[in-house]
This record gives C-alpha cells, sequence and structure tokens, in this order.
C-alpha cells in the first residue's frame, strides 16, 4: 500500500470514529449518562483481553464485553430509584478491574492488550475501516430516522416512557453506543474514547440552537476533532490518542467560550436561568 | 352517567415489600378535577405514576379507559392506544436542559405518534394542533426561544401547551406550582382551571400545598402518610381538622368559597 493510500485509510478511520462517536456523544450527554461510554468502552476492554481465555478473538470479545455490559446497565437504569452515576461508577470499576485482570493473567507480551488502552490509529487495515463505516452509517440512519423519538428520550426519559416504547429505545441506543466504542477502542483505544463521546457534544449542545443542528455539529466536530489531533501528531510528533483527547478538549472549551461570546453579542439570546431550575 | 377514566378499585402499591399507598378506591369521571394533596412521602407521585399506567398496583384493581394497563407492563415495547389519551406533566427536574429545544419542540412532542404516519394530512393536523396550543396559551411570540431560556412559570405553560397539544383527554400534574414565585402559582393554578372549564379535560392536579388547588376542584384525595388515603369534597375535606390530622400538625385554613386561600402551621404563641 502506498503512503498516500495508508494516510488516506488512517484519516478516513479518525473521521468516521469521530463522526460515530460525536453523534453518541449527543446521544449520552444529551441523557446526562455521558459516563456510560467510558462503562461501555472498559467492558470492551475486558471482554478484548478476557476474550481469548474463552477461545474468542480480540474483536469478538470487544463486542460482547461491551454489549453485556449495555444490556446490564439498561436495566440498572431503568430502575427510577437507583442513582445512575453511582450505578455507572460501580460497573466501571469492575470493568476496569477485570481488564487489568485480563492484562494480568495474560501470558506472554502485554503490548497487544496494553494497545487497546492508547488506541493504534496509524495500524487500522481496510477491515477495520469498512466495519467502522457500517456501524457509523447504521447509528447516523438509527439517528436521523429516530430523530424526534430521541429528541424526546433526551429531553425527558420518563416524559418518553408516556408517549413511546422508552425501554426499547433507550436499549436501543446503549446497544448502538456499545457497537460504536467496541469498534472505536482498537483505534482510539479505551482511555480516551470518552473525550471523543463526551467534547464534541458538549460543545455542540452549547453552540447551537436547534436539535438536528447539535447533532450535525457534534457528529463534525468529533470528526474534525480525531482528524485535527491525528495532524498534531503527524506535525510535531506526538501520540496520536493524546493529541485527538487534547484537540476535541479545545474544541470543548472553544464551544463554552463561543457561546458566552455569543450571549455578550446578543444579550437577547442569554440564558438567564443557566441550567437552574428557575423561579 | 359517562363512562369512568379511571377507576381504581381497593388499589395499594408497594415499594420493596412496605406500602406506599392504599388502599385507594376512586372513580375519575370525564370533566372531574381531582386534586391529591398530602405532606411529602405520602405517595402522592405514586398515585400519578398508577393512573399514567406506569406503575403495576401491587393489589387491587386499576382500569384506565376501560381497559386493565397490565399489557404495557408485560410488553413494554408495545403502545396502548389509551397512553396518548393520557397527559402527564412532570416535575421541573425531569426536563433535561442540556439539549438546545425550542418551546415549539417541547409543544410538538404533544403530536409525536400522530405526525410520525408519513401521511401529509396528518402531518398538517399535528402541526395545526401545535399552533394552536401555542396560540391558546399565548405561547405564540415565544415558539422559537430555547426551552432552557425560560423561566420556571413560562416552562409550564409551555408543558401545558404540549398536554393541549396531544389531545389528551385526562391531564396528570404533578407539583404544576412548585418552585414558582406567588404570582406564577397562582397563574398555573388558574391554568389548571382552565384545562377543565375552557378546554373540558379531565384534571388530576398533586400539590402538597392546598391552597394551589384549582377553585373548580370536585374530588379531593388527602394522603396522610402511612394511612388509607380519604376521598371527599373539598368542602369536606379541605377543612383545619382532616388537614391537621393529614400533615401531622395544627394547621390553619383560609377559604373562599370552595377555594382554599392560604394553610399555615398554627404555632403555640400564634393568636
Amino acid at each position: 500500500m502506498s503512503l498516500l493510500a495508508t494516510f488516506a485509510l488512517i484519516g478516513t478511520a479518525a473521521v468516521l470514529a469521530g463522526w460515530s462517536c460525536g453523534l453518541l456523544g449527543c446521544l449520552l450527554v444529551g441523557m446526562r449518562l455521558p459516563f456510560l461510554a467510558v462503562c461501555t468502552a472498559h467492558a470492551a476492554l475486558a471482554g478484548a483481553v478476557l476474550g481469548p481465555w474463552l477461545g474468542l478473538p480480540p474483536t469478538a470479545g470487544a463486542l460482547a464485553g461491551a454489549f453485556l455490559a449495555a444490556l446490564a446497565l439498561g436495566i440498572i437504569l431503568r430502575h427510577r430509584d437507583i442513582d445512575a452515576s453511582g450505578a455507572l461508577g460501580v460497573v466501571f470499576s469492575l470493568t476496569m478491574a477485570l481488564a487489568f485482570l485480563g492484562i494480568g493473567l495474560s501470558r506472554g507480551a502485554k503490548a497487544d492488550a496494553l494497545g487497546l488502552l492508547c488506541g493504534s490509529l496509524l495500524f487500522v487495515n481496510p477491515r477495520q475501516v469498512i466495519v467502522l463505516a457500517a456501524i457509523t452509517a447504521l447509528l447516523t440512519a438509527f439517528v436521523v430516522a429516530l430523530a424526534r423519538p430521541l429528541k424526546l428520550l433526551l429531553f425527558s426519559r420518563a416524559l418518553a416512557a408516556t408517549l413511546l416504547p422508552e425501554a426499547v429505545l433507550f436499549t436501543a441506543v446503549l446497544v448502538l453506543g456499545a457497537g460504536v466504542t467496541a469498534f472505536c477502542l482498537d483505534m482510539v483505544g479505551g482511555l480516551m474514547v470518552y473525550s471523543l463521546i463526551c467534547n464534541p457534544a458538549v460543545a455542540a449542545f452549547r453552540l447551537c440552537r436547534s436539535f438536528r443542528a447539535s447533532l450535525l455539529t457534534g457528529a463534525l466536530l468529533g470528526g474534525g476533532s480525531a482528524l485535527g489531533g491525528l495532524g498534531a501528531a503527524y506535525a510535531w510528533d506526538l501520540p496520536v490518542g493524546a493529541a485527538i483527547v487534547v484537540v476535541s478538549s479545545l474544541v470543548a472549551l472553544a464551544g463554552c467560550l463561543g457561546r458566552r461570546g455569543h450571549a455578550r453579542l446578543m444579550p437577547s439570546l442569554a440564558d438567564p436561568h443557566d441550567e437552574r431550575p428557575s423561579p | 352517567m359517562p363512562e369512568p377514566i379511571a377507576e381504581l378499585t381497593a388499589v395499594e402499591a408497594a415499594y420493596r415489600g412496605r406500602r406506599v399507598l392504599g388502599p385507594l378506591t376512586l372513580t375519575i369521571r370525564p370533566g372531574d378535577v381531582v386534586g391529591v394533596v398530602g405532606p411529602n412521602g405520602a405517595g402522592k407521585s405514586t398515585l400519578l405514576r398508577l393512573l399514567a399506567g406506569l406503575q403495576r398496583p401491587s393489589r387491587g384493581q386499576l382500569r384506565l379507559f376501560g381497559q386493565s394497563p397490565g399489557e404495557s407492563w408485560t410488553m413494554p415495547w408495545r403502545m396502548p392506544a389509551w397512553r396518548r389519551r393520557i397527559g402527564i406533566l412532570l416535575q421541573h427536574h425531569e426536563y433535561s436542559t442540556e439539549v438546545p429545544l425550542t418551546v415549539r419542540d417541547v409543544v410538538d412532542f404533544g403530536t409525536l405518534g400522530m405526525a410520525s404516519t408519513g401521511h401529509r394530512a396528518r402531518r398538517l393536523e399535528a402541526a395545526w394542533r401545535r399552533d394552536e396550543a401555542l396560540r391558546h396559551l399565548g405561547l405564540e411570540g415565544l415558539a422559537d426561544r430555547l426551552y432552557r431560556e425560560l423561566s420556571g412559570g413560562e416552562r409550564q405553560k409551555t408543558q401545558m401547551a404540549r398536554l393541549l397539544a396531544q389531545g389528551a383527554e385526562m391531564i396528570l400534574l404533578d407539583e404544576p406550582a412548585a418552585g414558582l414565585d406567588v404570582e406564577w402559582k397562582e397563574r398555573v393554578t388558574r391554568l389548571a382551571a382552565a384545562l377543565q372549564r375552557d378546554h373540558h379535560r379531565t384534571v388530576v392536579m398533586v400539590t402538597h400545598e392546598a391552597d394551589r388547588l384549582p377553585e373548580n376542584c370536585s374530588t379531593v384525595v388527602l394522603m396522610p402518610p402511612g394511612q388509607a388515603p380519604r376521598v371527599g369534597t373539598p368542602e369536606a375535606l379541605l377543612q383545619a381538622e382532616p388537614l391537621s390530622a393529614a400533615y401531622g400538625c395544627r394547621v390553619e385554613v383560609v377559604r373562599q368559597g370552595r377555594r382554599v386561600l392560604a394553610f399555615a402551621p398554627m404555632t403555640e404563641d400564634a393568636p
């Protein structure tokens, strides 16, 4: 493969991972569950590391781990009296412990397992990009087709339960989210996928004044952050994963500052209550 | 006599084996305005969830629009038709302000399921119902404002417009005046009264403040914590004695006609 083709493949993988994580992030941040992505990412990591012990290839193990965690979280979070952040914390610590246990128990070189923590975007292969493109297309089609029900789900899960099959829709978001995080794990890494999910969505919700615009902005900022991070890593010889995290964090910061500047220029649009339940 | 919208026969609700509501027998007919009054933790919101078909009673029989809502508990992927006939206004903390949604978006949620059929006529009808609801509540000027930019009172008004757009026959209001200033509390109370008077909806309002019940309230469910609720008329139950028993302290009630204007605990040194 020529150098140009290799760069094109890596760039495509970065944009697809950023786009899908950015779009997924809009759903999870909107439901105030961004930490859920960390849980499924670490469950995928645990699955990838422990999979070979059960005779599964690492990718199948990652998918199984992520789906199991998503379904378990779906069942746990259906109970209104369970605090979501506490439950996510418990699942996160368990999945992380399982992942490190698997790394510790694995025989031979541990580089492959540790590589899943930080990702290996530069070693992406065409098959991975095709699979990632398929799941990105699936997620995008899901969001476009169910934009209105998803909008309601993000606004209020309790209200959504009175108007649509909320449990089914919520579980579908979790399962799709698990698929996205499992497939991005190889490229972005278990530790850094969270930044691509959380940061573009935070910026998009701050900058946009409509739901559709914020979904598109989240996806574009995700793709842009991944590509920008890749470019920065190439230009200054930095670790790719860390460069992507820094760029996406700067995007989130710019989004927050941009909204403040916007509010100062147009005071009538400033939020007089700014996230407080106002009197 | 019109068919009941909701029938509860010796209904009880339990949480982890502990009874939190009931036994309650209550019939709600079209046009009723039911006030559910009681202190915090009395099971008022549980009753609202039962009436919305979101919770299964641990004992007794519950029928909504003549049907048992059992199917919706066992098959959560199915949306029974009666669900759309019930509208609910939740407490303000149940809504996210993170997502940028306009007032029009929120009112539009009321037509969800109606406009998604793909038929142009249905979509037009949904848009008309949304615009009518905005107009009825004087929200046309705010239609493009973000929900998170609204005051608490304006948010409640937007939610009521959503209920009108939904065409819900029974409207459940969970503490609609909570957290609002005095002026908005009164405005929200009048809006709740208008839902029945002007829009002919059946209204069930949950509140821990008896002075928030609208003047056209026809039935009161008084809920003392840990005891069976009492069902009666406002004249019978919104009195100092039953309210004192329910709230566990002596309260004084100031009334004007059917409406309770104020109620407050009496202290030892009160005149």
